[in-house]
């Protein structure tokens, strides 16, 4: 086990440094560049000189080949110095270090409900196939699936607002948005959050729930729950030891693609409910041009991805001994 | 010919149905047998008979929406105590502690009947632990100990490997030695070999045979294979459409069957010697009738070589005794004359 990790460490080195360049490129694909976007913002009544442009564009190091920007880019990155966002005018460091928290504060709750919630109700569908409670909760998954989730968050700061006379959305409700820090804050704060969680799981619940069924539903039918039964286990012992267990192994295995579709998924919901998460900032980056702040955050989601990969590889092991290290 | 050994199983007009959306599958339709102490007794017929359900009806693992419909199955408990397992809770605490505990089963597929995620001592640990109270230390001894009695090789490796890692020849002996972990009274074997290669096949065989004489138990045997009955059991059943159309010595119904449907069994079966005296194999005519519309009268008159036409299509025979000890359901089985087949001399050395 302790070999595997250290190999797969290695591996994931190099997937790092191959993420980098792939990230770097793909930010310089679309045509022009910061200084284009940023003139196109400025109001119609300025000039901007051809002189001033070339001054921009050395001056943010547009100007230089690529691969040099890349690797000025990156050798700064191994410095932990992730260059200058053009827009904010603030160290990539900076910006981030204000969300990144906030986002995994957010997400990781998000991943732990999407899991507790998702498999119990899997298991149940699966157990309970076709009773009306199974039908209830497969009704229910699909229409949850089927909705986005920026959807859902519009209907619940409508709902909200309309009936409940709160603000839905943002980190703190207006009393307690410009307040001292305080535990009213802190409990404001939890509130928003875990309404957050909430809208922005459901499409992973709903999602997981699917797999969990269906995984289990094949499993239930095999020989070796039927051993188990002529064994004279308990109906729920049984079923939670082994059919839970296989199936149990390509929810774990989603694990990877969870953390950073949460992260990265999740800009649009995360507009809407007015939560300063990476997800605004990355789509921000991205419009603009600010290639720096949008290749950082790309890259610290990649990284984000590996380890997933890498924490559902070990799960996997463990719930799988036929998977071989 | 009387048997003073005490019934252990009693199975009486056990009726098992599907209630599928296509109508009602009567997989088992009025099965009765019965098994003593000690007692092997085969059950024969084609796939689709009702042998695995009536099994399963046993022990009431019986897999949705089958359901038993009506019918007694009497067991004797290790106190003594008759019971009827039809009535019992199929999730309830009397009918768990026989399970495995009294009647242990074994399955078909060696490659699928064990958890492919635990370990083969996890799996046997489990077993001896649910039925008898013995820390876990304990249960390990115990679970080396009887892999060792069906001659594992080195049990004491094999108790910590996963079923992945060893041969299906393996994998069947360790599923027999989480059956017998327990000591059951009636060992339930359901085409125990038929997955297996024909020398594993025969190991298991013997192996099933000398474990049977040491532990005392019963065995109810299914198998489709007429030479495995011929080898491993004393009295053999024979079920066709949910019913149990014959019931004889495993000498009888080789020797001298009551039943066409025995007889067509019998004479399909290739022997050896048989192309020199110029004889052909004689398969069954026709296929099993469609489950969801039994045939009228006799199930079997749609392929019976003997079918009268009239009796046979409208009056459903009924099991009665035409020898001593020996069943059949049929209403000429006095007056056919079968012819049986030569002894199945061969047997597995126990």
């Amino acid at each position: 086990m302790l070999n595997y990790a250290i190999r797969r460490s290695g591996q994931m080195l190099v997937t790092v440094f191959v993420i980098s360049v792939i990230a770097f490129v793909v930010i310089q694909l679309p045509p022009g560049d910061f200084v284009n976007s940023y003139l196109a913002t400025l109001s119609g009544g300025n000039i901007v000189t051809q002189d001033a442009i070339i001054a921009l564009r050395s001056q943010f190091g547009l100007d230089e080949n690529i691969v040099v920007q890349y690797w000025r880019w990156f050798t700064n990155l191994l410095q932990g110095n992730m260059g200058i966002s053009f827009q904010y005018q603030r160290t990539v460091l900076d910006l981030l270090g204000e969300r990144l928290p906030l986002t995994l504060a957010i997400t990781i709750p998000t991943a732990i409900f999407v899991y507790l919630v998702a498999i119990p109700i899997g298991i149940y569908s699966a157990v309970r196939q076709y009773s009306p409670t199974d039908y209830l909760l497969s009704f229910v998954g699909f229409i949850f699936l089927a909705i986005p989730n920026f959807l859902i968050a519009i209907i619940a700061i409508y709902i909200g607002y309309r009936y409940f006379g709160g603000s839905v959305g943002g980190l703190f409700s207006p009393e307690y948005e410009l307040a001292p820090w305080s535990l009213g804050k802190v409990l404001n704060m939890l509130q928003n959050m875990s309404l957050a969680i909430l809208i922005i799981g459901t499409g992973g619940v709903a999602a997981t729930m699917r797999v969990m069924r269906g995984m289990l539903l094949d499993e239930l039918s095999q020989a070796y729950v039927e051993t188990a039964r002529a064994k004279g286990l308990s109906e729920w012992r049984l079923i939670m030891k082994y059919p839970v267990r296989v199936a149990v192994s390509p929810v774990l295995s989603t694990i990877g693609f969870v953390l950073p579709a949460l992260i990265s998924g999740t800009e649009i919901t995360a507009t809407v409910l007015n939560i300063p998460t990476t997800g605004p900032l990355l789509l921000n980056a991205v419009r603009s041009q600010d290639m720096f702040l949008a290749a950082s955050i790309i890259f610290v989601l990649s990284i984000l991805t590996v380890i997933g990969t890498f924490i559902s590889d070990l799960l996997l092991v463990w719930a799988d001994p036929r998977i071989k290290l | 010919m009387t048997d003073d050994r005490h019934l252990l199983l009693e199975i009486d007009e056990l009726k098992t149905h599907y209630h599928t959306p296509q109508g009602i599958v009567k997989a088992v339709e009025g099965a009765s047998l019965t098994v003593r102490e000690g007692q092997a007794v085969g059950i024969v017929g084609e796939s689709g008979c009702g042998k695995s359900v009536m099994l399963r009806s046993i022990l009431r693992i019986v897999p949705k929406p089958g359901q038993i419909a009506s019918g007694k199955i009497r067991f004797r408990r290790k106190t003594g105590e008759m019971v009827d397992l039809t009535g019992m809770d199929a999730n309830g605490r009397p009918i768990r502690d026989i399970r495995g505990g009294e009647i242990a089963m074994i399955f078909q597929e060696p490659m699928s009947s064990l958890s492919p995620v635990h370990t083969i001592g996890d799996q046997i640990m489990e077993a001896i632990q649910l039925h008898k109270k013995v820390p876990a230390a304990q249960a390990r001894k115990m679970a080396i100990d009887i892999l060792a009695k069906v001659a594992m090789p080195r049990p004491e490796q094999i108790i910590d490997q996963y079923p992945y890692e060893i041969s299906g020849g393996m994998r069947q002996r360790a599923m027999i030695a989480m059956a017998l972990s327990c000591e059951p009274r009636l060992l339930i074997a359901d085409e125990p070999t038929t997955a297996l290669d024909v020398t594993t096949q025969a190991q298991i065989l013997a192996l099933m045979r000398k474990l049977q004489a040491e532990f005392g138990m019963a065995i109810l045997f299914v198998t489709h294979d007429l030479g495995v009955v011929a080898q491993m059991t004393e009295y053999v059943v024979v079920m066709y459409m949910g019913q149990v159309v014959e019931a004889a010595s495993v000498d009888d119904i080789f020797f001298a069957p009551k039943h066409p449907y025995t007889h067509a069994l019998l004479h399909s079966i290739p022997r050896l010697g048989q192309r020199t005296t110029g004889q052909r194999l004689e398969p069954i005519r026709g296929t099993v009738p469609d489950p969801f519309a039994r045939p009228s009268g006799c199930p079997f008159h749609t392929r019976c070589n003997f079918n009268d036409g009239r009796r046979c299509i409208s009056e459903v025979p009924v099991l009665r005794e035409v020898g001593p000890n020996h069943q059949a359901r049929c209403h000429y089985a006095e007056t056919l004359a079968l012819a049986g087949v030569g002894a199945p001399t061969e047997q597995v050395p126990a």
